[in-house]
């Protein structure tokens, strides 16, 4: 049946972006219903016209434009504001970082607006008032530009500059003290785009607290998503989308086009839903980081997709039914006093980073992400060996699997309390933060719990 | 669906005789896995924290774990049978039905209750639940513009709010929503203020608890 449907190299969710090589296909947000499939193959259903239709594409560019507000009334915006004003015998008053800073982008809108004006009414009053200038790409030429065009720059702090819902500014600084009315241009601050939360439940990507589809992490740096093969610009993306939109537009294109040429599965391991367990209770579906897991209609179980999978193996700690396995779950703990699980993204980075190694005298378990860790894991290895466990996950922003190293600390955090409840003694198993880079940091902390556990 | 929390494993170890020599955890693999309380991963994790548990004391005591499909019907019982008997005591961690069932089925053996039952609910995010429904007997949602006075007024009052709540929270406690409130906006909002006004109640509670314990069977089912 998927064969009868038409196929895209790419799918663009909003504005498409201009190129010849990549065949394209553009969905509006409203008309989306559903997303299934994963990187290479996706299959997007939406309304057109009257009727259900679907696309098959190998990525995914969600596109769309922030949501503007403005902070006064009575004003244009800069990202609107048209300088064909020639005529105009009244000043152009452009305000940036009016309550809050703007993003660079806005600073290059501002300086050529400026200049468009200066240039064709060199009379014309420019007033042009900033908290900082940002530069970006040629920002500083602009400015020295309008500078010698005699734009009249005045620079402001929070209360120095007053607009009222009439649209008259009033600037107070130093001995400097204005009233002025004229053509008033206002840098907008930027929301994300409309209808993101609907994007991310069809795409099930978690949203950073601004309500982006993009949270803040490393590993999604510039336009990633935490799904392969979805792509985020603009509006979708972030609040400083705009200040490198040409960079991020040509890595988007770039990845694109690699993903063409053939995508490998991240590791070797196979990891699978036994669906006569699976209570399709949807955990392992919310938690995902990656949005890899579906639910296949047929056998109505959950199954992981295999390109799409990051192999964190967080879904196989959660799951309440143990339902999904993984081939390469080794069953044999060391049999050292001092036990430790590392996150190959971090501590295993900082420990090829230190002068000498940390854990010269450990037998250490390195795992692709700590919320591999099972509650049972923890508490079998507290009754296995007399020693103590540590277990070396990821600060936040730098965790590969985004959510993984919270969600093992929420574990680690429930089965302390529980030892303390048994009188046990809770400290006996510890967690801690590292990223790749603080290799003194490990160090200094292993000496001090090494310290502690001899004691 | 009946929405479970997993007891304190304080009170679990309570609740266990002190000369205990084995203990089956039996895990439920439907509403209470569903709600993250008492499936797989409970009854396993369970069994080696009270195993860690007792080797700390010095006690030798028996843990096994296995989770079966529904504790509430005879079929998926049934396999584990000579575990069950195989075992001092049984730590359910079904819900209060499964618990029950498991204790009809094995008159002499001493079932404990692993899991708290907490109410019907619905998944309100992820390991999160909220009450939704208290199993009256008689479904009135129709009047109410599909919202629970019974279960989602604090004071099940059918009549109209209390008066003591502000800002959309109950005066009970202001993490709870007013069901009134929410009674009161959905009406508006699918236009059926009006009907609020047509219930007149009182409402009759013989199907809930004031009848007596409760059953009922599917006349399909029988023949005069
Ligand atoms: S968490 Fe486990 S039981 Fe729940 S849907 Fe996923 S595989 Fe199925
Ligand atoms: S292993 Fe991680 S990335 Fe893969 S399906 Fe499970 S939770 Fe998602
Ligand atoms: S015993 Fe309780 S939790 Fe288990 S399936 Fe039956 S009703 Fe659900
Ligand atoms: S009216 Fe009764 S049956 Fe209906 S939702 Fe409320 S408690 Fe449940």
């Amino acid at each position: 049946m998927s064969g009868s449907i038409e196929q895209y190299d790419v799918a663009y969710i909003g504005q498409a972006l201009p190129d010849d090589e990549l065949s394209q296909v553009t969905i509006p947000v409203s008309a989306l219903t559903e997303c299934r499939g994963e990187i290479g193959d996706f299959t997007l259903s939406f309304q057109a016209e009257d009727d259900l239709k679907q696309v098959r594409a190998s990525n995914i560019v969600i596109n769309l434009k922030h949501q503007e507000e403005l902070p006064v009334d009575c004003c244009t915006s800069l990202l609107e504001a048209e300088a064909n004003l020639a005529e105009e015998e009244e000043p152009l008053i452009i305000v940036q970082d009016y309550q809050d800073l703007s993003a660079a982008a806005l600073s290059k809108e501002g300086l050529e607006l400026a200049l468009e004006v200066k240039e064709s009414n060199p009379a014309r009053e420019v007033y042009y008032f900033y908290q900082a200038m940002r530069f970006m790409d040629n920002n500083d030429e602009l400015y020295e530009k309008a500078r010698e065009k005699e734009v009249i720059f005045l620079k402001h702090d929070l209360g120095d500059l007053e607009i009222t819902d009439k649209g008259k500014v009033s600037y107070q600084r130093e001995d400097i003290k204005l009233e002025l009315t004229g053509e008033l241009t206002v840098a907008p601050e930027l929301k994300p785009a409309a209808k993101l939360d609907k994007l991310a439940r069809i795409f099930n990507i978690t949203r950073g607290p601004e309500g982006y589809l993009q949270v803040d992490n490393i590993y999604l740096q510039p336009t990633l998503s935490g799904k392969r093969g979805v792509y985020l610009l603009a509006g979708a993306r972030g609040p400083n989308s705009l200040t490198y939109e040409q960079e991020e537009i040509q890595y988007t294109l770039q990845e694109v086009k690699r993903n063409l040429t053939g995508v490998e599965e991240i590791d070797e391991e196979e990891r699978t839903v036994d669906d006569q367990k699976c209570v399709v209770c949807y955990t392992c579906y919310r938690l995902c980081p990656h949005g890899a897991i579906q639910r296949d209609e047929e056998l109505n179980s959950m199954k992981i997709m295999p390109l799409a999978c990051q192999a964190c193996n967080l879904c196989i700690s959660r799951c309440p039914m143990g339902a999904i396995s993984r081939s390469g779950e080794d069953e044999q703990q060391p049999k050292d006093e001092r036990q430790v699980i590392i996150c190959e993204n971090s501590a295993a980075l900082a420990r090829e980073k230190a002068e000498t190694d940390p854990f010269a005298d450990t037998v250490v378990t390195e795992v692709p992400c700590v919320s591999t860790v099972k509650k049972e894991e923890i508490y079998q290895r507290l009754a296995n060996h007399k020693s103590d466990l540590l277990i070396l996950g990821c600060i936040s922003e730098s965790c590969k699997h985004l959510t993984g190293h919270d969600r093992c600390e929420q574990v680690v955090n429930t089965a302390k309390e529980d030892l303390e409840k048994l009188d046990l003694d809770p400290d006996r198993v510890n967690y801690h933060r590292l990223s790749p880079r603080m290799a003194t940091d490990l160090s200094a902390y292993l000496a001090d719990w090494k310290g502690e556990v001899l004691q | 669906m009946i929405v479970g929390k997993l007891k304190d494993v304080a009170e679990i170890k309570e609740m266990l005789p002190e000369d205990i020599e084995s203990l089956l955890i039996i895990g439920c693999g439907t509403c209470v896995s569903v709600s993250l309380a008492g499936g797989e991963r409970e009854a396993n994790s369970l069994r080696d924290l009270l195993e860690l548990y007792y080797s700390s004391q010095g006690q030798d005591v028996r843990v096994n774990a296995t989770t079966i499909k529904r504790q509430c019907d005879d079929e998926f019982i049934e396999t584990e049978e000579l575990s069950i008997e195989g075992h001092d005591v049984v730590l359910s961690l079904a819900c209060g039905v499964g618990v029950q069932h498991l204790g009809i089925k094995h008159p002499e053996k001493i079932i404990l209750p692993g899991v708290n039952t907490t109410f019907y609910g619905r998944n309100a995010d992820v390991g999160e639940w909220e009450e939704m429904c208290l199993g009256c007997g008689d479904c009135i949602l129709d009047d109410f513009a599909g919202v629970c006075p019974v279960a989602r007024c604090s004071k099940s009052l059918i009549h109209g709010p209390c008066g003591g709540s502000q800002d959309g929270k109950c005066e009970v406690d202001d993490e709870i929503d007013c069901g009134w409130e929410l009674i009161y906006n959905r009406a508006e909002d699918t236009g059926q203020l009006d009907r609020l006004l047509e219930y007149e109640g009182p409402k009759d509670w013989s199907t809930y608890r004031d009848g007596g314990v409760r059953s009922h069977k599917n006349p399909e089912f029988f023949s005069e």
